[in-house]
């Protein structure tokens, strides 16, 4: 008989890579509200956030069926747990103080390179591998979703369209007007950090890849060549913002089309093709309840030099916690899932392609939806460890530059304790001064305070005006170490005030954006808290966009006026409620720069 | 357990299980080799490789049995048959049928490559990897012509296909080639179905290919299956454990089951298949699989062309 050994297929190096890229990912646990009777075991599934939905549904409906597993009743229920997060912490050690969900039997990332990652840091450490038994749930392609009108200029559906036109009408200084529509502007990209992203990650081997001409075999070397590095930085010189997740493209996109400015925010997004179907239904961030479909819907390109697949397993973890009843639940489950034609066709009806091959791929992945079931002509195969970890170095140089000033409240609240015996000041500055690391040396940032009257009747200063990192770093943490917390908040002045700098050194070839920082809501003297005044502003210029990114920090904070404000500026808002988490939620706001 | 062995249970225990069948209105099995028993009413599970996904679905489904996924090496439960190749199971495992190695291709893709090389056979696979399908007569988006392979570490069957493309003496560099490789000869066949682009021919066993000609079909096109000249077969073997198991186990021998064997994608011990699959072809003259001794050596030549 021959039995099959233990691989190592990932080196240490790309471990270390990924952990220190994912340290801090988001982890947004929404159980599917599902009661566990007394008596019962649990059996938690920790899934991608875009399967959420679905698998909550499929898991009603397994759980409904009431099977006993050796004579005792089992429930399955469903946590939203990132890829990359979820494979720190099956690595690491999951939270045992139930932030992130309950340890999970069933983990379903939304590619297997994740399970293969949690083994290769487990084996880093002499422990067994727990990712081993998996089965493909649903796959789903990498597009670029490109609205209707924007998609047929390019000549689509007859015309194959690919990352190199990207490139040529990126790098037109014409941007669209080379088409005949200098109304849609410069062409720009939506692409997500390819270290917190699978949909990220997969669009940067594919524009590696088109830079190259390969389908495969891509090479350290290529890496380094000028023709390719030069492809690279031409399309990467597109991008709006990064970010972790795809869905703040989707949202921002859906939002500026229900206000009737379909075509502005972005030309393209790179996304998965389920993404797609959400988006056209009218739930882009995939809730479940969905509003109006949008006024110009996306289609989908498959790029014509080829792209990669999201395959979507469900691992059975050979974990410690997994006990025989979990066990033979979660292969029920699983099986229940794939097996079963009829909910495969669920599956599909979500707009993933079925896991399970006798299953036909059909509606709604038809062109009514933008889509062809037909594509990909060519699927580009996933780089080599090492030439992954080189190429995700090669995209830390050569991607766009950012312009940020760090809009940071000093107001007395911060002040506070928050837990541990610190301040939130004290989390805050450790959190900003950790992230320092996560900008490039080219990056140029700067640094504002906000309370009150600070400057006079002015309730901001500029510390230190944006300029490159290298330059400034000592000074910078100086700056941050020796921020003190009085005053209260003038929030709206402050914002305003930032932006206007932003903009009055616009920079076409950089990221320009204010991320702002606070912990309460305006209390300005009047009428320096009327919000509205605020977002006609930052919503005033369509072409030259200073992106505002709030963390709502502590309890607090105003998420309604934040979440206004990240909207205004197409850009998204990001919650620390508890002032412990400010350092991991800080990574995930730089994950956009 | 060993078919005599198995007969010689039946018979002691004969007796009492009838009178046990008789109380509980169950019937029980009255197995013998090579007859046509009542496996209708076999209470087993069968349990098969993603290989044998198409034998393990048709037979259960046939006869009213369970059937669950099996991992080469597990421990076998009761109650329940294993079906697998020969050199994949216990020595006691009883052989029933057999299965040539083959190669699946894309149908549309299948005339330009036999245009180019006269034969689709594992010289013509290794000799025009990399080459773009333009050159080949082909349309250019398909790319170049990628092949996809199974570990040889986890099957007898998946060790005779990659000698096949051993002893064509791929280059080096062969690897990026061949961007589809899967655990096994199943999960193979299944990946080329579900990821339809990422490769244009296979090298694996029949019965793995057999198992998705359909879902090929329904999913992404028809898949054409050539044969190498001469062509390596294998032992399909059965593993049966508990006494209704190995009942089951030699009842696969029978004619019953065994004129099911062409629709399963499976081939008699000796003689021609009845109603095989419409998409398989005739084999080459059988040839000797690997022997003992060349085994590292091909696991080893795999892993520095293509898994390390």
């Amino acid at each position: 008989m021959i039995t099959r050994r233990a691989r190592l297929r990932w080196p240490l190096a790309l471990l270390a890579l990924v952990a220190a890229c994912t340290s801090g990912g988001p982890l947004t646990t929404d159980g599917s509200g599902v009661v566990v009777p007394g008596g019962c075991e649990e059996v938690p599934i920790a899934t991608s956030p875009e399967k959420f939905t679905l698998f909550t549904s499929l898991a009603e409906t397994f759980n409904a069926t009431e099977t006993e597993f050796e004579g005792e009743c089992a429930v399955i229920t469903v946590y939203r747990a990132s890829s990359g997060a979820a494979a720190r912490m099956l690595a690491e050690g999951w939270p045992e103080d139930g932030s992130a969900g309950p340890l999970p039997v069933i983990w379903s990332p939304a590619a297997s390179t994740w399970g293969a990652i949690v083994n290769e840091r487990l084996a880093a450490r002499g422990e067994a591998p727990i990712a081993n038994d998996f089965q493909r749930v649903m796959i789903t392609p990498l597009v670029l979703g490109m609205p209707r009108p924007m998609a047929e200029a390019l000549g689509w559906p007859e015309t194959d369209v690919g990352w190199a036109d990207v490139l040529q009408l990126a790098s037109d200084p014409e941007g669209w007007g080379a088409l005949g529509h200098p109304e849609w502007g410069d062409f720009r990209l939506g692409k997500t950090n390819p270290n917190f992203s699978t949909s990220g990650l997969a669009a940067t081997a594919a524009t590696y890849y088109a830079g190259t001409g390969k389908t495969s075999g891509l090479t350290i070397s290529d890496l380094d060549d000028p023709e390719v590095l030069e492809f690279v930085r031409g399309v990467e010189a597109a991008t709006v913002h990064y970010g972790d997740t795809t869905l703040t493209f989707l949202d921002n996109m859906y939002r500026a089309d229900q206000e009737g400015r379909g075509l502005t925010y972005a030309s393209a997004v790179a996304v998965e093709e389920v993404s797609i179907i959400a988006y056209n239904r009218g739930d882009p961030a995939d809730t479940g309840t969905p509003g109006p479909p949008p006024r110009v819907p996306l289609v989908a390109i498959y790029p014509v030099e080829g792209t990669l697949f999201s395959d979507n397993p469900a691992y059975i973890l050979d974990a410690p916690w997994v006990t025989d009843v979990a066990r033979q639940a979660a292969t029920a489950f699983r099986s229940f899932v794939i097996d079963d034609a009829a909910n495969q066709q669920r599956v599909l009806e979500f707009g993933f392609r079925p896991g399970n091959p006798s299953v036909a791929i059909g509606d709604p992945i038809n062109s009514a939806n933008g889509l062809n079931p037909n594509k990909p002509d060519t699927e580009l195969a996933v780089p080599d460890p090492e030439v992954l970890t080189a190429l995700l170095d090669s995209w830390e140089e050569n991607r766009k530059t950012a312009r940020v000033i760090m809009l940071f409240d000093v107001s007395g609240s911060m002040a506070d304790l928050a837990g541990g015996g610190d301040t939130k000041l004290a989390l805050a500055k450790q959190a900003v001064l950790s992230g320092l690391d996560n900008f490039k040396p080219d990056d140029e940032i700067g640094l504002w305070i906000f309370s009150t009257n600070l400057d006079g009747d002015n309730d901001y200063i500029e510390v230190i005006p944006p300029a490159p990192l290298e330059d400034i770093r000592p000074q910078l943490e100086e700056s941050i170490n020796g921020l003190v917390a009085d005053g209260g908040t003038g929030l709206y002045d402050s914002t305003r005030a930032a932006v206007q700098a932003v903009r009055d050194g616009f920079d076409q070839t950089k990221i320009n954006a204010v991320l702002l920082l606070t912990d309460g809501m305006c209390d300005d003297n009047p009428p320096g808290c009327e919000l509205d005044p605020l977002l006609g502003f930052l919503g005033s210029n369509e072409r030259d966009v200073v992106r505002v990114f709030p963390v709502a920090y502590g309890e607090d904070a105003s998420v309604e006026e934040l979440t206004a404000i990240a909207n205004a500026s197409a850009a998204r808002l990001y919650q620390a409620t508890n002032p412990l988490t400010i350092e991991a939620v800080f990574q995930q706001v730089i994950s956009n720069f | 357990m060993s078919g005599w062995r198995a007969g010689l249970v039946a018979l002691a225990l004969g007796g009492v299980i009838l009178a046990i069948g008789w109380v509980i209105g169950r019937d029980a099995p009255t197995p013998g080799p090579g007859t046509s028993v009542p496996v209708a009413e076999a209470d087993v599970t069968l349990a098969c490789t993603q290989t044998f996904s198409l034998v393990c679905g048709e037979l259960a489904s046939r006869f009213g049995l369970a059937s669950t996924s099996y991992t080469l090496g597990s421990e076998i439960a009761s109650d329940t048959v294993v079906i697998g190749f020969a050199g994949d199971l216990p020595a006691e495992a009883i052989s029933f049928a057999r299965s040539p190695i083959a190669i699946a291709i894309w149908a549309e893709k299948a005339p330009r490559l036999q245009q180019a090389c006269g034969l689709v056979d594992p010289a013509c696979l290794v000799g025009e990897a990399g080459t773009s399908w333009e050159e080949l007569g082909g349309s250019p988006d398909w790319g170049t012509l990628r092949l996809g392979l199974a570990d040889p570490e986890t099957g007898i069957a998946d060790l005779e296909a990659w000698k096949l493309i051993a002893d064509q003496q791929p280059p080096p560099g062969f690897r990026q080639f061949v961007p589809l490789t899967s655990q096994d000869g199943g999960s193979l066949l299944r990946d080329l179905v579900l990821f339809s682009s990422r490769a244009d021919a296979v090298v694996s066993s029949e019965v793995a290919i057999a198992a998705q000609l359909a879902n090929a079909r329904a999913r992404a096109g028809r898949l054409e299956v050539y044969y190498p000249e001469p062509t390596p077969y294998l032992p399909v073997a059965a593993l049966g454990e508990g006494r209704a198991a190995n009942s089951f186990v030699e009842s696969l021998s029978g004619p019953e089951i065994q004129a099911l064997l062409g629709s399963l994608g499976l081939r008699p011990l000796t003689g021609e298949p009845i109603d095989l699959l419409e998409d398989l072809g005739e084999p080459g003259t059988e040839t000797a699989g690997a022997s003992q001794a060349e085994r590292p050596a091909l696991v080893a030549s795999w892993d520095t062309l293509i898994g390390a």
